[in-house]
C-alpha cells in the first residue's frame, strides 16, 4: 500500500512545494555553513519538510477512496499508518545524503552524526504532528494549514529545542541523541493514537 | 451470528451529528450468497456497507466479520492513475484475473489511459474489476448499477455467481428500482431501519 500511496503521491504534484523550499533552503544553508552550526540548521528545514509532507500526503484520498482503501487494508487507522509510514519512506533518502554531504564536506564523521540526528529527529516530529493534521483526523483544510504553522513555530522555539540545538551547535551530542530518542518515542505514541483516532473519526463523517 | 456467517451485525445503530442514520440493524451474511440492500435516498445503504465492511465503526452494537474485505463505493475522484495501473499497482490477492473480469463487464476504455479520462460507466467498472477479482470473503459493492450499460449489468449477475461459487458473499447497495438482480437475499432499509 505504501508503494501505491507513494505512486500517487508523486503523481499529485505535491511534493513540488515543500521539496523546492527545502532544496533553496538547503542550498543557502550549504553553501553558508559548516561544521556543528549546519547541523543544527538543518533542523527547521526537515521539519517543515517532514510536515508538509506528511499532510499532502494525507490529502490525495477523497472519501469514498479513503474507504475503499481502508477496506483493503482492514480499517482506516491502518491506512492512516500507511500514510505516515510512506512520508517517512520518502524522507530516508533525503536524510541518508545531507548527512553524507555534512560528512563529505564538515570532514569530520562526528558532525555528519550531528546531522543525521538533527534531521531524523525533526522528520520524526514532523510526521507525528502531521500524522495528525490530514483527514480524517483533520477534516478542515483551514484547521490543518493554521495548526500546521502554529505546531511548527512552537517546536522551533520551544525552549528544550533551542537548547538541544545550542549544544549540538557547541559540538555536544549528547543532549540532540536524547532528544532523538524521545522525537522517536513521541513518532510512536502520537502515531498510534493518531491512527487510534482516525478510525473514530472515519465513522463521524 | 451463525458460526458460518461472513459477517454479522448484532443490534448496530450509527448516528452522525446527533442524527440517527442506522436504528439496530441485526444482520447476518452468509458465504456464497448475494444479498441485495435496497431502499431510498438518505435510508442508510451506504452507512450499512461501510459498517459491514469495518471502514465505520458502528455507535452501538457489534461487527463480527474479516477485517478486510473488497469495497466499491457509489463513486470516487478519478486517481491519477494510469486504468492499468490501479489494478496493477493495487496490493491484492486475486482469485480471478481482473483483465477477464473488464472483458466480462464490456469495458471499453483504453488501459493506459489515465483514470479522470475514462467515462464514468468505464471507471465503474475498472474499480468493480478490481474489487471482484479480489481474494476475499466479502465484497461489498454501493450503488451496484450505477454507470452500468446493459453488458455490465448482465456481466456483474454473471460476476457475481462466479464468485459467489467460490464462497464468498457479496453485498450490493442500490436503488429500490435499479435493474440488476441477481441476489438471493434482499434487504430492504426505510429510515435507518431494515423494513423486510
Amino acid at each position: 500500500m505504501r508503494r501505491f500511496q507513494l505512486l500517487l503521491f508523486v503523481r499529485s504534484f505535491r511534493w513540488v512545494a515543500p521539496t523546492l523550499v527545502l532544496f533553496a533552503w538547503l542550498v543557502n544553508l550549504l553553501m553558508t555553513g559548516s561544521g556543528f552550526g549546519l547541523a543544527s540548521s538543518l533542523f527547521p528545514a526537515f521539519l517543515l519538510w517532514s510536515l508538509w509532507t506528511t499532510i499532502a500526503l494525507g490529502n490525495i484520498h477523497d472519501k469514498p477512496t479513503r474507504d475503499l482503501l481502508a477496506a483493503t487494508l482492514g480499517s482506516s487507522s491502518r491506512l492512516h499508518e500507511s500514510v505516515w509510514s510512506a512520508a517517512g519512506l520518502m524522507s530516508i533518502p533525503l536524510v541518508v545524503a545531507v548527512s553524507v554531504y555534512v560528512a563529505v564536506i564538515g570532514g569530520e564523521p562526528k558532525v555528519a552524526i550531528g546531522a543525521f540526528l538533527s534531521t531524523t529527529c525533526a522528520t520524526a516530529i514532523g510526521l507525528a504532528l502531521g500524522s495528525w493534521l490530514h483527514p480524517p483526523v483533520t477534516n478542515n483544510r483551514s484547521v490543518a494549514i493554521l495548526g500546521s504553522v502554529g505546531l511548527y513555530i512552537g517546536v522551533i522555539l520551544l525552549p528544550p529545542t533551542i537548547d538541544v540545538h545550542d549544544s549540538l551547535s557547541a559540538g555536544r551530542l549528547t543532549p540532540v541523541v536524547v532528544f532523538n530518542l524521545l522525537s522517536c518515542l513521541g513518532l510512536v505514541m502520537l502515531t498510534t493514537a493518531s491512527a487510534q483516532w482516525a478510525k473514530s473519526r472515519a465513522s463521524s463523517h | 451470528m451463525q458460526q458460518d456467517a461472513v459477517v454479522g451485525l448484532d443490534e448496530v445503530s450509527l448516528s452522525f451529528n446527533r442524527r440517527l442514520v442506522l436504528r439496530n440493524v441485526s444482520l447476518e451474511i452468509l458465504p456464497a450468497s448475494v444479498v441485495s440492500v435496497r431502499g431510498f435516498n438518505g435510508s442508510g445503504k451506504t452507512s450499512l456497507l461501510r459498517i459491514l465492511c469495518g471502514v465505520c465503526v458502528p455507535t452501538t452494537g457489534t461487527r463480527r466479520g474479516p477485517n478486510t474485505c473488497a469495497y466499491v463505493p457509489a463513486a470516487l475522484t478519478p486517481p491519477r492513475l494510469r486504468a492499468r495501473e490501479w489494478i496493477d499497482f493495487m496490493p491484492r490477492p486475486r482469485r480471478i484475473d481482473p483483465y477477464e473480469i473488464l472483458e466480462t463487464i464490456g469495458f471499453r476504455g483504453d488501459l493506459d489511459a489515465f483514470c479522470r479520462r475514462l467515462s464514468f460507466g468505464n471507471l465503474r467498472k475498472l474499480i468493480l474489476a478490481d474489487a471482484l477479482s479480489f481474494h476475499e470473503r466479502l465484497i461489498a459493492i454501493d450503488d451496484a448499477s450505477a454507470g452500468l450499460d446493459d453488458r455490465g449489468l448482465i456481466g456483474l449477475a454473471s460476476l457475481c455467481e462466479e464468485v459467489c461459487e467460490g464462497g464468498a458473499a457479496i453485498v450490493l447497495a442500490d436503488q429500490d428500482s435499479a435493474a440488476l438482480d441477481p441476489a438471493q437475499h434482499v434487504v430492504r432499509l426505510l429510515d435507518g431501519r431494515v423494513a423486510g
